[in-house]
């Protein structure tokens, strides 16, 4: 009896703490791949608007070259029609090419411009006006330590004046030039380049949280931004504060929430609107600040 | 005119009803008194009492008490029953009222084989309710045991029209309601947490229970405050005959129940305790980097004194606390605390032979504190809730064509709740949220109701009430109605066709968190901005017994529509300083299924088989794209069998079997990459086509038990000794259930990948009983 007792607490205590943990394949729902587009236009750069489609949730294809969209028409519209033709950029962070689609014709403030994509026998149409005020950065500096919802980081902090008399929407944009030692901040896992051998490349990281003036209409602003990217004493940025239109500001808004109900597993999941009819992404337009030299204390 | 306002008209003509037919009673005898155990004085709640001659009877109260009113004339024999006794005939004579408390005689006790055990009565036919199932304590005891602990709740959840939530979640489902939508009472007071170990056992001792009953569906109007059930436990009495020890030595928990007379026939005292000791046999078999802490105890203890003939007071008391913490390098880490403690006042006292009151005054606190981490980031949630309430309710019986109720209840509440969540720090010190800094929140929540059960006919039946809640904070008040209805036809004498409509309004909320896995049960009062939940429910059924009421059946079936159901907003974080009124969206949701239940109640062969088909789904207009989708335990099929079989005098066997559809939870259907600049997203964003799109595996877990039985005689043949050696097997066949699904993402490939956690594997237990 008493090796029965023994055998019983063993299995018992083991059923507690052997909590069994597995890997599963889910049946895939029924999921009709869309059309996503991915498009900003900023005042003097000629238009980029990354078409991909998307893929069901436990689909292998990740990369931006198997989900790109390749054989659309697509136009913009201004003053002129702008053709968009195929092209491709390679992300030296992650070693690969990133597909897109690029126009011909600088974009300018104070336009309205109209997009239209036809893809698969489909058109999809939208516009976006580029009429944000262009702020100036007043100061920036560095914090060690931040708490926000993001949780405890360190931080680039950006002083500015909001423009009176409309709705902005604004977020932070910084661009540098880094080397293979540096890591990304991912969220999923320290990760860093493996085929610039040392060199240094471009980077252009975009800040995930959107910032909204209301309430504060006209008044001094302060973002606390961390980085996407390690750094090291002295390296040196250029930080710059874009203007968005309303439906960029919503759309962004709303993954950055989405990213951070996947990250805290006690946030409610976000389902995204789409800005464009029938299919995915948004298509709007960003107008940036001046750029200010920053210069890593740390 | 809808079907609500026809009802509030009836019920003005019911009170009206009421006050002509009782002023015209005629000339009548009244026979009263109480049902108890010949052995323990224990009363026996639901007994019944049936006049051979009229045909007519009555059944005993939650205090034992009955009352039934016979016309003046000559003799008849009155049956008394209870299941598990033995009949006892009484022949009277009906030429003056009559106070006779009878004592029947456990069937059990009678060595012979061939037991004369009373015939089960047929009041789940012949009684205008519907949606009202008794659970025998005994039933209870010898069914299968997790870890030896023989379990209410567990019962509760193989009943039709109830589900579990997934292993491991606390609390039961009732016809598509949430788990705060059931109203579970000890002794009248609101346990607002009945389990213990994230719902693997119930907060609740069966050796200190009396009985155990749930109202699903055609609720009397007595009951209030929650949308979907109410489950009604009462603790014993104590022994008023002589003292009896029970205890039991389990494997991971021992109990032990004392009760006995304070003055013989008197006063009677009971007091049973009940802790475990997980914590300290787990230490040694942890593997290296894993802690946890696990322990919990319940206090239950209760005193009774027959102040006079028609005065009986009742003082009870329970507490139950559970303290646990799990720590693992790479997975869930947790820490929580909760408890509940009631302390109940009751005074009975008998107006003459019809009229009896019963008042009580409760004090009842819960109080939760859970801190979750799970990957980077963590969890924690305050929740205490304090009653103090107090109610009064008068049971009229003036003749044998009514049992009229009326009362009426009052309890403030103070709430005192809150959450947070947050990436951990860097240096690993989580910021605790300032409990002493949560403001409470104030509340009066208040109820008059009147009710009758009227036989109309022989055929036709009654059971028609209504009750005004009202709910007030400095800010709002809410008045409303509800009314209720329960009409039964019999077509036959073994079968009858019920129909029920009720009117429900719960003024509490517990906002329930899409995504935690952990019982994040956050209280809130009904404010300006969270208005009452409602709902309305309809549900017909047709009862049938067989064989002089060995087998029950019943096929029900249900319409159920609920209103402001609360949900948090998509992306809320709670923060210490998130207003939680504000951080909530309001929707509808709806149940409807139907339910098959047969039973056999009497023989070496006892048990039930239920099935349960539903649909439920719910509606919000600021989540899932307004559109409709499933409830988070819509399960389409939930079947349950139990079976009890004696094999010998000694030897009784019991299986149980369940199975049941996954519940549902989300996941985003599609990927899309973010191109342009999308770092710090990790380039790639989730399109969600539906809220619960997915199903977990079906949950389905077969459990076995066997209990030997040694009666003895101790010091020299003058005390009985009872043992009971207790064998079970939890999950005979090993099914890993599901927990929950989480998603992880390979940070190179950015491949997502889906994981399953299960929790409880096959667990076989031992426990030694004793009673003496």
């Amino acid at each position: 009896m008493r090796k029965f007792f023994f055998l019983v607490v063993i299995l018992v205590s083991l059923g507690f703490i052997l909590s069994c943990q597995k890997d599963v394949k889910l049946k895939p729902l029924q999921y009709d791949s869309q059309l996503s587009i991915e498009c900003i236009l900023y005042p003097g750069k000629v238009p980029q608007l990354f078409l991909s489609t998307s893929v069901p949730f436990f689909s292998s294809n990740t990369t931006p070259q198997q989900l790109f969209a390749r054989g659309a028409s697509i136009t913009i519209t201004g003053t002129s029609t702008d053709n968009l033709v195929e092209d491709s950029v390679f992300d030296n962070f992650r070693c690969r090419w990133v597909p897109y689609y690029k126009g011909s014709i600088p974009s300018i403030i104070g336009q309205t411009y109209y997009l239209s994509v036809t893809y698969a026998g489909k058109t999809y149409t939208a516009s976006t006006t580029i009429n944000q005020p262009q702020v100036s950065i007043s100061s920036t500096s560095f914090v060690h330590s931040f708490h926000d919802v993001y949780g405890e980081h360190e931080g680039v902090i950006v002083d500015f004046n909001d423009i009176a008399g409309s709705n902005n929407y604004y977020r932070f944009q910084m661009n540098r030039m880094i080397d293979s030692s540096v890591y990304g901040a991912s969220n999923l896992g320290l990760i860093h380049s493996t085929c610039t051998n040392g060199s240094f490349f471009h980077i252009k990281e975009f800040g995930r949280s959107i910032y909204f003036d209301k309430g504060i209409d006209g008044q001094s602003m302060q973002f606390v931004i961390e980085p996407a990217f390690k750094h090291k004493l002295n390296d040196t940025a250029y930080v710059f504060v874009q203007s968005l239109d309303k439906n960029s500001a919503e759309f962004y808004d709303n993954i950055d929430k989405q990213k951070l109900a996947q990250l805290n597993p006690f946030v409610e999941p976000v389902f995204l609107k789409t800005k464009i009819e029938g299919c995915i992404g948004v298509f709007g337009s960003a107008v940036v600040s001046d750029s200010v030299l920053f210069v890593y204390p740390e | 005119m809808t079907l609500h306002n026809v009802l509030q008209r009836l019920s003005l003509c019911l009170v009206f009803t009421i006050l002509t037919t009782v002023s015209t009673i005629a000339q009548n005898v009244t026979i009263s008194g109480y049902i108890k155990d010949s052995e323990t004085g224990e009363t026996l709640i639901g007994a019944t009492v049936y006049s051979t001659k009229t045909k007519t009877g009555a059944s005993a109260n939650t205090y034992g008490f009955y009352s039934l009113s016979l016309p003046k004339g000559d003799s008849t024999g009155l049956v008394f029953t209870y299941l598990g006794y033995t009949a006892q005939i009484k022949k009277v004579v009906l030429s003056q009222n009559i106070e006779l408390t009878v004592k029947l005689l456990p069937s059990s006790s009678q060595l012979s084989e061939v037991t004369v055990t009373a015939k089960k009565s047929d009041e789940n036919v012949q009684k205008p309710q519907m949606g009202v199932i008794d659970i025998p304590i005994q039933k209870i005891k010898e069914l299968p045991a997790i870890l030896g602990e023989t379990d209410v709740l567990k019962v509760v959840q193989l009943l039709p029209g109830v589900q579990s939530g997934n292993e491991g979640t606390t609390g039961f489902f009732v016809r598509g309601g949430n788990s705060d939508q059931n109203l579970v009472q000890l002794d009248e007071a609101v346990v607002y947490n009945p389990n213990h170990l994230f719902g693997l056992f119930s907060t609740f001792n069966t050796r200190a229970l009396n009985n155990v009953t749930l109202i699903k569906g055609g609720f009397p109007a007595q009951y209030g405050g929650r949308l979907s059930s109410i489950l009604d436990i009462t603790m014993k009495e104590g022994n008023n005959q002589k003292y009896k020890v029970e205890g039991g030595i389990g494997i991971i928990s021992s109990n032990i129940t004392i009760e006995g007379p304070i003055v013989k026939e008197k006063a009677s005292f009971i007091i049973s305790a009940r802790r475990t000791y997980l914590d300290l046999l787990i230490k040694p078999f942890l593997p290296k980097g894993i802690t946890t802490t696990y322990n919990f105890y319940d206090l239950n203890a209760k005193i009774n004194w027959q102040v006079s003939k028609r005065d009986r007071l009742f003082l009870s008391a329970f507490k139950g606390n559970d303290k646990a913490g799990y720590t693992e390098a790479s997975s869930i880490n947790y820490g929580i605390k909760f408890g509940n403690s009631t302390a109940t006042l009751r005074w009975n006292h008998l107006f003459g032979q019809k009229l009896f009151v019963n008042t009580s005054i409760i004090y009842n606190t819960y109080l939760l504190n859970l801190s979750t981490v799970q990957g980077k980031y963590y969890a924690q949630v305050y929740s205490g809730i304090n009653d103090q309430n107090a109610k009064t309710e008068f049971q009229y019986y003036p003749n044998s064509k009514h049992k009229i109720m009326f009362g009426a209840n009052y309890t403030y509440h103070t709430f005192t709740s809150q959450g947070k969540s947050d990436k951990i720090p860097k240096n690993l010190q989580l910021a605790n949220l300032k409990t002493n800094q949560i403001p409470p929140r104030y509340s009066n929540e208040m109820a008059v109701y009147l009710n009758d059960e009227y036989t109309i006919t022989k055929r036709i039946a009654l059971n028609a009430g209504v009750r005004t809640p009202a709910f007030i904070t400095k800010d709002v008040s809410y008045y409303t109605w509800e009314p209720r209805a329960t009409l039964k036809v019999s077509v036959d004498s073994s079968s009858s066709l019920k129909a029920a409509y009720t009117v429900m309004n719960q003024f509490l909320h517990i906002v329930p968190s899409s995504s935690a896995s952990l019982p994040f049960d956050l209280w809130i009062p009904s404010s300006k901005i969270t208005k009452p939940e409602r709902s309305e429910q309809y549900a017909l059924g047709y009862f049938r017994n067989f064989k002089e009421n060995k087998y029950e059946a019943s096929v029900e079936v249900y319409y159920k529509t609920m209103q402001n159901q609360v949900a948090f907003k998509e992306g809320t974080q709670l923060l210490e300083q998130t207003n939680i009124d504000s951080s909530l969206v309001f929707g509808k949701g709806w149940s409807y299924g139907a339910e098959f239940f047969i039973k056999k109640n009497v023989g070496k062969l006892t048990g039930w088989l239920a099935y349960t088909l539903s649909w439920t789904n719910q509606k919000f207009k600021d989540l899932n794209y307004g559109e409709t989708f499933p409830f988070k335990y819509d399960r389409r099929h939930v079947l349950s069998a139990v079976a009890t079989y004696e094999l010998s005098k000694r030897w009784t066997l019991s299986a149980d079997f369940v199975f049941s559809t996954g519940s549902a939870y989300t996941l985003p259907v599609g990927r899309v990459n973010v191109a342009d600049g999308g770092s710090l997203y990790d380039g790639v964003y989730y399109v969600y086509d539906k809220r619960n799109n997915y199903r977990l595996n079906p949950y389905h877990r077969l459990d076995i038990g066997a209990t030997y039985r040694k009666n003895k005689t101790l010091f020299k043949g003058k005390v009985p000794f009872v043992s009971e050696w207790v064998f079970s097997i939890y999950n005979v066949y090993s099914h890993r259930n599901p927990y929950f699904v989480y998603l992880t993402v390979d940070p190179v490939t950015q491949e997502p990948k889906a994981k399953q956690v299960s929790l409880l594997p096959i667990i076989p237990s031992v426990t030694y009983n004793f009673k003496f």
